[in-house]
């Protein structure tokens, strides 16, 4: 489904753009609606689309010998798949666990937006950053255990 | 005043003693002037002075005979009245595996003291203040202290340690005993402070004293003074130590204190202690014991198999930002009296007034809470009442709540703790998680020996309760707004009654949502309870886990994310229980949503001995988690809270 | 009715001063017999199960030569908690003061048939080797520290044996400090406290039999020793006594060398 730019307008992610580059970037984007169970992508997959959550909840899971640990659901506003755009394979699995909907965009137009537009190369690129910055910091959390045997209550 | 013979003392020694009393003061034993039972006058230090500096102490013959001619040695009244080791209670399991619990009183003995000198009474009545006049008043110190008879002695001859002065405790007698005495040459000066005081001077062979013997006390006093001089400047002193806690001096004497705990021990003000069981060896019987312990050892500190102040420079800090800060605004007064104790008997040679000044070289001043005024103690025992286990509920791994049939719990709030034991094993603080009519319930996680032992009982297996203790959840001004209660792990125990009582108030309570964290999904505690809540009026319930197999649904990641996920809203009100670490980053998601420290209730965790403010092991700055939290709005402990070492 | 709990007590480089302890309990032993089952303990009776599993092992001895440190992952192997009970299994004992030095000649010096000897180049202590979970310090132990621990881990809970020095100790039992009012050269103040503060009741030093506590700043009190007039060689000394081995104590000796 293609996308009206004023969808773009009310989703804080992209609040730092400009309206036009917010048109160029709904240009490339499509809307995807996905109901639980469903997978957007599979860890090891080639680099492909990524993704921002506009409702529902995408759980990240990864293999650990024979069974899928969730690792972190992403819920709206967050963005999923996002290190396709350092043309990486996929790190993790993305399943919908509740039915979503979704803005999806191809890495490589988006790259190219990104490099012909530096407004959105930049916007993108902080809001990103400040996304994985975020998420750095609760990946602490989760490494420290906090609530496991030995923590502070 | 009136004006005796010294020979008198013979006479004051006979009616000290009278009724049996055991007569307490001054006497040369092992070196030292000691505080010991005597019953002759000649057992005073008649002919000896104490000199004194820091580390060292030394006896030395006067050339004169003066019985009070010394200053103050190794101990003081503080043995009497609290004990360095005593049992609390013995606690028995019968044959049937019923419990019994029996307080154990210390035998009534009246004392008599002579000799105590203005800053030991004043040290007196900073321990009067901390055991009888707290919120909880302390029976074994009670029992001890009562009907006490006090001779005080002026101080013509200051020791060079002494700094009463700067203390202004002494060195005159002015309270705080029934006589007070001042010796010239073979002549006592005598005032009588108190009736019984009156009493017993009416029967000393005495006359008026003169004008000009009042202007010989007078100016002995004021010599006295000014050979003492100003050592400590105490303006502001608890607010300048509290502006350094920083403060590089800190590491610096750290390097030279041996963390030996002897100033502490010496110090006749210190009330710190430890409680442990001692179990007998056929194991149907333990007592309790109470035993003097001090900030410098670790274990003072422990949580969690970690001290919270591991570094001599922290345990140094304890004790002086106690002693000169804390202490103003836990007893409004300092706990310091200037006896110089800590001086003469620190192995280290670390004289406190050096460091005092060191540490407080600038002009910063950090205000610290004033002191909560006592309008009503209640006596405690420390004795644990008998429970019986009604029901057991597996709510995890190692997580149980124990529904217990016990008294004492009628109107608790939501919040407070209890303080749960096994004899032989111990006692530890747990938070009350709910109530049903008569009973009680706890939700205690396995960590360690009790918890163990707690998870493992049956129904109809007894316990000891204590409690309910300390300050709950601010409901009523929870009230009227939106509300955000923040959990993580088992620090959803503590805060299940709340969210209890306001989800059946849904009139005062219009938008209430719960953000829970847990490590699995197995980890949910009250996971069947918090389902029947969802479709209640107002109430949201949002559930993160740390990790979980792909089959679950529900959110992963930290409770934080899902915080910022919501709308929070500028006024809504948050009440916090959970890992130190998850309230201080939940502490920070909500003032980015716009929620002010104040508008921010927190639950702190120290370890706890008594839970009544008594054992001074739950300290955190100027506060006692047990009496004074363990629920706290943040910004009372805002600067304190996440700091290393405090 | 669960089997008693089983006890054993074993012995690696020592001198049995903590085995005796243990006898020395006399009574306590009686009444300690009828909770669990003592079933090996060579000092006290013939009757031994050297082969058996251990609710408790209690081990007293360094580890000096080569056979003790099979003997010793052996009784781990077999035992739920291993405890060791005084200096030379908890710090090396005073075989440790070999340590570092050439014990060649040492066996040489000492012994008519130096060939007979097999010895390992250091005195270790238990730890060095196995997991250890409770020390028990002093030489010999104190007995109701012996008590406390065996009482404790018959109902599962941690030990209430406190790491803290022996001026509490002292304090609470109203003894005037040695080192304030004579400059005695006492190490109670960085020391393990747990002798009831033995030496100081009859107006001596600490020698710090129960090796240094949890914070142990030597070099404090060497200092304060030193303004009291205290020779380097005194001071090697004085920090290399029956817990010498001990790291805090050595490397304070080391420094005055
Ligand atoms: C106000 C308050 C409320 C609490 N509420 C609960 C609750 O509702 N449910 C729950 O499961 N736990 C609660 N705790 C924690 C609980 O008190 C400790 O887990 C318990 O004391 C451990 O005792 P133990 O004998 O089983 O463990 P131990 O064998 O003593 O050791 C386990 C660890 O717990 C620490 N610890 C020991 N005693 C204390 C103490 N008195 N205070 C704090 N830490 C201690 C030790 O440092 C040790 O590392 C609460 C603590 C406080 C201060
Ligand atoms: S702090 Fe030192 S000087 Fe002050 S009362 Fe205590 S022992 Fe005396
Ligand atoms: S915390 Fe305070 S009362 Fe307790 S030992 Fe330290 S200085 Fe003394
Ligand atoms: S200040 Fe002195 S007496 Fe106090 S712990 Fe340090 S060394 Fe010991
Ligand atoms: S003062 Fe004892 S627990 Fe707070």
């Amino acid at each position: 489904m293609a996308v009206d730019p004023s969808t773009l307008d009310a989703m804080p992610f992209l609040r730092r753009l400009a309206a036009d580059a917010r048109a160029e970037l709904a240009a490339i984007a499509t809307l995807e609606e996905h109901s639980a169970g469903a997978v957007l992508f599979r860890e090891g997959d080639a680099p492909g689309a990524v993704f921002l959550v506009l409702e529902g909840r995408v759980t990240l899971t990864m293999r650990v010998g024979q069974r899928e640990a969730s690792v972190l659901s992403l819920g709206a506003d967050e963005l999923v798949g996002w290190s396709s755009l350092l043309a990486r394979r996929r790190v993790a699995t993305a399943l919908i666990s509740q039915r979503s909907r979704l803005l999806r965009i191809e890495a490589s137009p988006l790259l190219e937006l990104c490099e012909r537009d530096a407004r959105v190369g930049y916007a993108v690129m902080a809001q990103a950053f400040e996304d994985v910055s975020d998420r750095l910091v609760d990946t602490r959390m989760q490494l420290l255990d906090l609530y496991g045997k030995g923590a502070s209550r | 005043m009136m004006l005796a013979r010294r020979a008198q003392l013979e006479r004051l020694f006979e009616l000290a003693r009278e009724g049996g009393r055991a007569l307490i003061g001054p006497t040369v034993r092992d070196g030292a002037i000691v505080f010991a039972e005597i019953e002759r006058v000649e057992q005073l230090p008649i002919g000896w002075r104490d000199v004194q500096s820091p580390g060292k102490y030394r006896l030395e013959r006067r050339s004169d005979d003066a019985a009070f001619g010394h200053v103050v040695g190794p101990n003081s009244a503080k043995e009497l009245f609290f004990a360095p080791s005593e049992t609390l209670y013995r606690a028995e399991r019968r044959p049937d595996g019923k419990l019994g619990f029996t307080a154990h009183k210390p035998p009534p003995t009246a004392k008599a003291l002579i000799g105590v000198r203005a800053c030991d009474l004043a040290a007196m009545r900073v321990q009067d203040r901390v055991f009888e006049r707290s919120q909880f008043r302390d029976p074994q110190y009670g029992a001890r202290r009562a009907d006490t008879v006090v001779i005080g002695v002026h101080c013509t001859e200051p020791g060079s340690l002494c700094f009463c002065s700067s203390m202004g405790t002494g060195p005159r007698v002015t309270e705080g005993a029934d006589l007070a005495l001042a010796e010239r040459g073979d002549e006592l000066l005598v005032d009588a402070l108190s009736p019984r005081g009156e009493a017993l001077l009416a029967q000393l062979e005495a006359t008026e004293a003169s004008a000009s013997d009042h202007a010989w006390l007078d100016a002995a006093m004021d010599a006295s003074r000014a050979r003492m001089g100003t050592a400590v400047d105490v303006r502001d002193l608890h607010e300048r130590l509290y502006a350094n806690l920083d403060h590089p001096r800190f590491a610096e004497v750290a390097s030279r204190c041996l963390s030996c705990s002897s100033c502490t021990s010496v110090c006749p003000t210190c009330f710190c202690s430890n409680a442990v069981e001692r179990s007998d060896l056929d194991g149907a019987a333990s007592s309790r014991v109470r035993e003097w312990d001090s900030c410098f050892t670790r274990e003072h500190s422990t949580l969690h198999g970690h001290a919270v102040r591991e570094q001599t420079s922290e345990r140094y800090r304890q004790w002086i930002t106690h002693k000169f800060g804390a202490w103003v605004a836990q007893f409004d007064s300092s706990g310091c009296t200037g006896c110089g104790r800590c001086i003469a008997w620190c192995p280290a040679q670390i004289d406190v007034r050096e460091e005092l000044a060191a540490l407080t070289n600038n002009d910063r001043r950090t205000p610290l809470p004033s002191a909560r005024s006592c309008d009503a103690s209640q006596d405690e025992t420390l004795v644990p009442r008998v429970a019986e286990v009604v029901s057991v509920a597996r709510e995890s791994g190692d997580v149980v709540t124990l529904r217990l049939r016990a008294e004492g719990f009628e109107s608790f709030a939501p919040g407070q703790f209890s303080q749960l034991s096994l004899p032989a094993i111990g006692e530890a603080p747990i938070s009350i998680s709910g109530r049903d009519g008569a009973e009680v319930e706890h939700t205690i996680r396995a960590v360690g020996a009790l918890t163990d032992a707690l998870c493992k009982l049956e129904p109809g297996e007894q316990l000891g309760v204590r409690g309910p203790y300390g300050r709950g959840w601010p409901l009523d001004e929870l009230a009227g707004g939106p509300v955000v209660v923040v959990a993580g792990g088992i620090g959803l125990a503590p805060l299940r009654e709340a969210l209890r009582r306001m989800i059946a108030d849904p009139a005062r309570f219009t938008d209430l949502r719960l953000f829970y964290g847990a490590r699995t999904p197995d980890d949910l505690l009250y996971a069947r309870e918090m389902l029947g809540w969802v479709d209640r009026p107002g109430f949201r319930l949002y559930a993160t886990v740390d990790r979980a197999s792909a089959t679950w649904r529900g959110h992963v990641g930290v409770v934080t994310r899902l915080l910022k996920r919501e709308t929070v809203g500028d006024r809504a009100r948050a009440i916090i229980c959970g890992p130190e670490t998850m309230m201080r980053f939940t502490v920070d998601a909500l003032a980015r949503a716009g929620v002010p420290h104040d508008r921010v209730w927190v639950t702190m965790e120290r370890h706890m001995k008594c839970a009544t403010g008594l054992c001074g092991r739950c300290q955190l700055g100027p506060y006692f988690v047990c009496k004074d939290g363990p629920v706290f709005r943040f910004d009372e402990v805002a600067s304190l809270f996440g700091r290393q070492g405090i | 009715m669960n089997a008693k709990p089983r006890l054993g007590v074993f012995k690696l480089a020592s001198c049995d001063g903590c085995q005796l302890t243990l006898l020395g309990c006399e009574d306590a032993l009686l009444a300690l017999a009828e909770r669990v089952e003592i079933a090996h303990f060579p000092e006290a009776s013939s009757r031994t199960d050297a082969h058996g599993t251990f609710d408790v092992a209690l081990v007293e001895g360094s580890v000096s030569a080569p056979f003790q440190l099979d003997e010793l992952r052996s009784i781990r192997a077999r035992s739920k908690r291993l405890v060791t009970i005084g200096a030379c299994a908890t710090a090396g004992g005073v075989q440790a003061l070999r340590n570092g030095r050439d014990v060649r000649e040492f066996i040489e010096t000492v012994y008519a048939s130096p060939e007979y000897i097999s010895t390992l180049d250091a005195s270790t202590p238990v730890s060095a080797h196995v997991a250890v979970d409770y020390e028990l310090r002093g030489c010999p132990i104190d007995k109701q520290q012996l008590l406390e621990v065996i009482t404790a881990l018959l109902v599962g809970r941690r030990p209430e044996i406190r790491d803290e020095s022996v001026c509490l100790e002292c304090k609470r039992k109203g003894i005037v400090c040695v080192l304030v009012k004579r400059d005695e050269p006492c190490l109670g103040p960085v020391t393990h406290g747990g002798c009831d503060a033995l030496c100081p009741t009859f107006d001596r030093g600490c020698y710090g039999c129960f090796g240094p506590k949890e914070r142990a700043p030597t070099s404090a009190l060497a200092a304060r020793f030193a303004r009291d007039g205290m020779v380097p060689v005194e001071l090697v000394r004085r920090f290399r006594g029956i817990t010498g081995g001990a790291e805090a104590f050595r490397t304070e000796s080391d420094r005055h060398e």
